[in-house]
C-alpha cells in the first residue's frame, strides 16, 4: 500500500522521486528521479521509444512503478480514485510514440475528441480553435483523412495540435520530431513557450542529439537515459 | 538417522504437480473468477449508462455510430430471415392447426414459439454473427496498438467511450430488430397462408388471435429479453477485446471464444427469462 500521506516537497506539477520501472516486461529496471515545477521544460534524450513510453505512462498514472510513486500536485496517483484520475489527466496533453490515432476515425475527429469529451464548448468553436492550432503547426487545416491515409509528418503535426489544445498544464512529448521535417521545430518551441508562460510544464523526449544540444531550446533541465538511470546533464541558471 | 535426513529429497508444495482433480479445480476457479469479473464489469458499465448525465457528446456520437453500424445495417439480414421464418414456420403452424380444426389456437402457438422464444434468439444470433467478431477485432486492435492507452492519457475512460455506447446501442438494436423480425414473420406467414389458400381466417381474426394469446408477461418478455440479451452479447466482445493486449494471434484466438460465449449466453438468458416470465 503506497504511502499517500507524505507531504509534497514543493509546489510541483509532477514529482517522481527515485522511482523504478521496467520499460518492457523482463527488461532491466530504469531509475527515474524527476520533479517538474510550473513553467519548466524538461528535455530527455532517450533513444528507446519503449523507455520514453514507459516513463510517460508511469508519470501519467496509467501504470504503477515497480518501486516508488508518482505525485501529481502532491497527490500520489495510487491514492486518487479512477474517475478523479481521468479528470486530472484531461489537463495533460500528450504526443505518444505509439497509438496516437484511432484508425477508424478521421484525424480531425481524433484531434477534437478529448476536448469534445471533457468540455461543453460548442463544436464550431472547438473546430475553429483546432484549425488555428493546425495552421500554427504548419498544416493547411484540420486533416479530414483517416490516419492511415495521412503522411507521417502531417500526423506528427496533428499530434502536436491535439497535445497543445485546451490550455494543458502539462504536456508530454514523446519524440515529436521523429517523422517531421525541421519546419516543425519553431512552432513547437513557440507552443512550448506559451505553455510555460502560463505556468504549465513540458516534458520532451527526443532521440535527436542535435535537439538535446540545441541551446536555442529553452530547457530548464536536460537528461539522458544512461544505462539504468535517468541522468541529469546540466541545469540552467 | 542424521545421514538419512540429509539424503532425503527436498519436497516443497510448489514442486508438486497438481493431479487431475487439482487441475480441474484450478480450471473451475479460473472460470468462476472470469464470470464474476465479467458480471461485475457489465454491471458497472450498465449502471454508468443508465445515468443520463453520464452521456457526454462523444458517447452519444459513438452510440449513434454503433446503432447505425450494428442495427441499421442488419435490417436486410433480419428481414430476409424473418420472411423465411414467416413463410416456412408460421405458414406451417397455420396450415397444421387448420388441418386438426384448431385454427383459433394459432395465436397461442405463435406467441409461445415465435414471440417468446424464436424471435429474440434468431435476432441475437444474426447480430452475434454479423457484428460480434467485428467489435472484438476493433476493440482488440485499439488495445493492442496502444490507442486505448493514449485515450486514457487524455483523460478519456475507455469504459465511457468504448463500452457504454456500444453496449447500449446493441441492446437497443436487438430490441428494435426483434420487433421487426416478429412483425415481418407474422405478416409474411399470414400472407403466405392466405395467398396459397391454406387458411380462411380474416386478417382481423388473425390479429385478434395473436393478441389474445399474449399476456402481460409476454409483453414484458418482449421488452426485457432482447434488451438483456443485447447488453450481454454486446459486452462479451468488448470485454474480451479490452483484455487482448499481447498479440494479433490472441485476437484470432479470442474470436471463436467470443462466438461460443455469446451463443451460450443467449440461450442461457433466453431460458432463464422464459422460466421466470
Amino acid at each position: 500500500m503506497p504511502d499517500t500521506r507524505t507531504p509534497p516537497t514543493g509546489n510541483n506539477i509532477i514529482e517522481a522521486r527515485r522511482i523504478r520501472l521496467a520499460p518492457r516486461s523482463g527488461s532491466a529496471m530504469l531509475e527515474v528521479d524527476l520533479e517538474v515545477l510550473p513553467g519548466q521544460l524538461h528535455l530527455i534524450y532517450s533513444d528507446d521509444p519503449d523507455s520514453s513510453r514507459a516513463i510517460s505512462d508511469v508519470l501519467l498514472g496509467l501504470c504503477d512503478a515497480a518501486q516508488g510513486e508518482v505525485r501529481l500536485h502532491g497527490r500520489a496517483w495510487a491514492g486518487i480514485p479512477p474517475r478523479d484520475a481521468y479528470r486530472l489527466r484531461s489537463s495533460i496533453g500528450r504526443v505518444a510514440s505509439k497509438g496516437n490515432w484511432m484508425d477508424t476515425r478521421p484525424v480531425m475527429e481524433n484531434i477534437l475528441l478529448p476536448l469534445r469529451h471533457h468540455t461543453v464548448l460548442p463544436d464550431e468553436l472547438l473546430h475553429k480553435m483546432a484549425c488555428d492550432f493546425a495552421q500554427r503547426f504548419g498544416l493547411p487545416g484540420l486533416p479530414t483523412l483517416l490516419p492511415g491515409q495521412c503522411p507521417e509528418p502531417d500526423l506528427q503535426r496533428a499530434a502536436c495540435v491535439r497535445a497543445f489544445m485546451g490550455r494543458p498544464e502539462l504536456v508530454i512529448l514523446e519524440h515529436p520530431l521523429e517523422f517531421a521535417d525541421a519546419g516543425l521545430l519553431p512552432p513547437l518551441v513557440d507552443a512550448i513557450q506559451q505553455v510555460r508562460r502560463r505556468q504549465g510544464s513540458v516534458i520532451w523526449f527526443t532521440r535527436r542529439r542535435a535537439v538535446l544540444e540545441d541551446h536555442g531550446i529553452p530547457a530548464d533541465h536536460r537528461y539522458r537515459i544512461a544505462g539504468r538511470q535517468l541522468l541529469e546533464l546540466e541545469t540552467s541558471a | 538417522m542424521k545421514k538419512l535426513q540429509a539424503s532425503a529429497p527436498q519436497i516443497s508444495v510448489a514442486n508438486v504437480a497438481p493431479g487431475l482433480l487439482g487441475r480441474l479445480g484450478d480450471r473451475i476457479i479460473t472460470v468462476g473468477q472470469g464470470i464474476l469479473q465479467f458480471v461485475g464489469d457489465l454491471t458497472a458499465t450498465v449502471a454508468r449508462g443508465l445515468v443520463p448525465g453520464n452521456w457526454r457528446r462523444t458517447m452519444r456520437s459513438e452510440f449513434m455510430r454503433a446503432l447505425y453500424r450494428v442495427g441499421f445495417n442488419a435490417i436486410p439480414a433480419v428481414a430476409v430471415s424473418a420472411l423465411l421464418v414467416g413463410i416456412g414456420f408460421v405458414l406451417q403452424i397455420i396450415y397444421w392447426l387448420g388441418v386438426i380444426g384448431q385454427e383459433n389456437s394459432v395465436g397461442d402457438f405463435l406467441v409461445l414459439i415465435l414471440a417468446r422464444e424464436m424471435a429474440p434468439v434468431v435476432t441475437a444470433l444474426i447480430l452475434i454473427g454479423r457484428s460480434g467478431t467485428v467489435i472484438l477485432d476493433e476493440v482488440a486492435h485499439l488495445s493492442l496498438n496502444g490507442q486505448i492507452r493514449v485515450l486514457e492519457s487524455h483523460g478519456v475512460d475507455p469504459t465511457d467511450l468504448i463500452a457504454v455506447p456500444r453496449t447500449f446501442a446493441i441492446a437497443v438494436a436487438v430490441f428494435v430488430l426483434n420487433m421487426l423480425f416478429l412483425h415481418l414473420a407474422l405478416w409474411s406467414g399470414y400472407l403466405g397462408a392466405t395467398l396459397t389458400g391454406l387458411t380462411a381466417i380474416s386478417l382481423l381474426e388473425f390479429v385478434e388471435n395473436v393478441l389474445q394469446g399474449m399476456t402481460l408477461k409476454d409483453h414484458l418478455l418482449l421488452l426485457i429479453k432482447p434488451l438483456i440479451i443485447g447488453l450481454v452479447i454486446a459486452f462479451i466482445p468488448i470485454w474480451l477485446g479490452l483484455r487482448t493486449t499481447t498479440s494479433a494471434l490472441a485476437v484470432r484466438q479470442a474470436m471463436p471464444r467470443q462466438f461460443v460465449y455469446s451463443l451460450l449466453a443467449t440461450f442461457l438468458i433466453g431460458t432463464l427469462i422464459s422460466a421466470v416470465l
